[in-house]
């Protein structure tokens, strides 16, 4: 059975490349453009890994993370945290929030789909 | 009084000119006074020794009258007794010079003239006496000039004598009043010189200390007021009790000190702003670069349907162009944070070693690309370090693409070492060479050198200003040794335990 990968990220350009990435490579995408929608569907679908932009309208993606979280049939699923915004003590702030890991835009997608597969074969070993 | 004196000085209203012409006048009155004070007291006691000589010449006029009465009654007496012509002679000489020694005496007698009559009304008698005995002696009557002298003469002299002595006792007597008035009037102009002298001298110290604390006191003020300027401290105001021209220049600095601590503020808040803006500008480029080079990947890796040998190359320039223009935001990012105080290092136990041998390998694949080899020389006891590595890395990864970017022959090394307290690494090559000229520019912002042949090789020219940046961080430094031709070798010297991150303006 494919796995299922959570998008959160309001820009449709890197929606899609990420959309067209994952699916080329066999992934189910479910896809969501602010912080409360992927909260939401989230809770709903139950993916195996969620992809997080950090600046969302709405509540940002920090906040977002927190309250996944939050959620016990959400605690252990991977959050990978993406932004362009490369400030310092962003990082730290991610992993904070309950993030798994960090990867500043512009990413190269091989290396982002090699991350993700990572998590998600740790994810399967727990 | 300590302060209240030499503010009160500082308050009045008028110029240091004034002032201290003012002060200086009554400097010189106080002078004056003390000479007037002092030729007055000389006048006066010229004036008690005149009159103690007078008193000396009188006493003396009196002895000798007293000298020439016993003289004369002496020759009288004689003249009984040696019955000589030119005895008689002599007596009667004798007895005429009273009339020189009663006008000298009566020159200088003054208030004892009233004793003077009475002794020449005595010696008018003894002299009509003395002639008649003379008479009596010559006409051979002996034993009746001897009756007379006895009967008259004696009882004349003893009354004579008497007065003369008592017009000595008196000039003696004054005299002595004279001398103790005159001791006693020394004695008070004495007291009178010392004390206008003194009180001279007592103001004219008080009037200096006022004035010239009056002029030091702010001058001090503003002295610390300028240090502080130069030490960056704006905006901070003095209080300058003065009315004059020093006042006016405590005003003028303390208007200057605010429009100076308005301009840095304002200067302040503009490179923040710049800051800020680069900041947000290089991170509004990501999101875009972000997606060109996400879907360049995505064709070139067939996601898209297949793509031909062609394609494939003209992709590759794009994604190489995306990576270029990523790095130049990256750095401006870099500097950006670094000028906004936002770099903040993550400092943690590092080994150069292995950083340095990490930054060779990533840069190899280059190096062989242009036929290069890079000599690697570390010391096997290379101690572990406290810093951020990751930026450490950064400075290591630009002296090495830097030194195969501008060397077409010969090689890169790699060399480092260790003392108490720093470690130093050195990156050589047998590239161009940088001019002296240059040496100290090339660690400034956007500098490359302005030269066609560099002007090829793509960089940011923010790399090695980045790189200084980041040492300085680390509270450390970097440098270049290089001649024309000859080839370049850049060296950092970084702290091997950094506790704190330093401050860099």
């Amino acid at each position: 059975m494919s796995k299922t990968i959570l998008i959160i990220e309001d820009q449709e350009d890197n929606r899609r490349i990420l959309r067209d990435l994952l699916q080329s490579t066999g992934f189910e995408i479910l896809e969501a453009t602010s912080g409360l929608d992927g909260v939401a569907l989230a809770i709903d679908r139950q993916p195996d890994l969620i992809l997080m932009d950090l600046q969302l309208p709405g509540i940002d993606g920090y906040e977002a993370t927190r309250r996944l979280r939050a959620s016990s049939a959400l605690a252990r699923t991977p959050i990978v945290a993406v932004t362009s915004f490369a400030l310092s003590g962003d990082e730290a702030k991610a992993f904070e929030a309950g993030c798994d890991a960090y990867i500043t835009k512009p990413y190269s997608p091989r290396a982002l789909l090699a991350r993700v597969r990572e998590l998600l074969d740790q994810s399967a070993e727990t | 009084m300590i302060d209240w004196l030499p503010r009160r000085v500082a308050r009045l209203p008028v110029g240091i000119h004034t002032k201290l012409l003012v002060s200086i006048l009554s400097m010189v009155v106080m002078f004056v006074a003390v000479g007037a004070v002092g030729l007055l007291v000389l006048r006066d006691s010229d004036k008690r020794a005149t009159e103690l000589v007078g008193l000396q010449q009188k006493i003396a006029a009196y002895r000798q009258l007293q000298n020439n009465t016993t003289e004369q009654l002496y020759a009288l007496a004689s003249a009984l007794i040696i019955t000589d012509e030119r005895q008689l002679d002599a007596t009667q000489r004798q007895l005429n010079r009273f009339t020189y020694d009663f006008d000298r005496a009566q020159f200088i007698a003054g208030k004892d003239s009233a004793l003077i009559e009475q002794i020449r009304g005595a010696y008018a008698e003894l002299i009509d006496i003395g002639s008649e005995i003379i008479g009596l002696i010559r006409a051979g009557q002996t034993r009746d000039a001897q009756a007379l002298q006895l009967e008259r003469v004696a009882p004349l002299s003893d009354r004579l004598k008497r007065q003369i002595y008592s017009l000595i006792n008196n000039a003696e007597a004054e005299m002595v009043s004279s001398a103790g008035l005159s001791n006693r009037h020394y004695r008070l102009s004495q007291t009178v010189l010392i004390g206008v002298a003194l009180s001279s001298i007592l103001f004219a110290l008080i009037v200096g200390y006022a004035i010239s604390k009056s002029l030091t006191v702010p001058v001090q003020q503003m002295y610390e007021r300028f240090n502080g300027i130069a030490h960056g401290e704006f905006g901070e105001r003095i209080e300058v009790a003065n009315q004059d021209e020093l006042g006016e220049l405590a005003r003028g600095l303390n208007h200057m000190s605010e429009e100076l601590d308005q301009l840095y503020h304002q200067l302040e808040l503009a490179s923040e702003h710049k800051s800020q803006f680069l900041a947000n500008m290089s991170h509004e480029l990501r999101t875009p670069l972000n997606a060109i080079l996400g879907y360049t990947e995505l064709i070139s890796d067939g996601i898209y349907g297949p793509v031909p040998e062609e394609i494939q190359e003209v992709l590759g320039r794009v994604v190489q162009n995306g990576h270029h223009l990523l790095g130049l935001i990256n750095a401006v990012l870099d500097l950006s944070k670094i000028e906004a105080g936002q770099l903040v290092l993550t400092l943690d136990d590092y080994d150069l070693r292995s950083l340095i041998q990490d930054a060779v390998v990533a840069v190899e694949p280059l190096a062989e690309e242009k036929g290069l080899k890079i000599q690697v020389d570390l010391p096997p006891d290379l101690p572990r370090g406290l810093g951020d590595a990751q930026r450490i890395t950064q400075v290591l990864l630009n002296l090495l693409g830097n030194a195969l970017k501008f060397t077409e022959t010969g090689q890169i090394g790699v060399s480092a070492s260790a003392d108490p307290t720093m470690f130093r690494v050195e990156v050589s090559d047998t590239g161009p060479g940088i001019p002296a000229e240059e040496q100290s520019r090339i660690f400034e912002e956007f500098h490359q050198i302005d030269n066609s042949s560099t002007r090829e090789k793509s960089g940011t020219g923010l790399g090695l200003a980045i790189g200084r940046k980041i040492l300085q961080l680390h509270g450390g430094e970097i440098g270049v040794k290089s001649e024309s031709e000859r080839g370049s070798t850049f060296w950092f010297e970084l702290p091997r335990s950094v506790a704190q991150q330093k401050d860099v303006a």
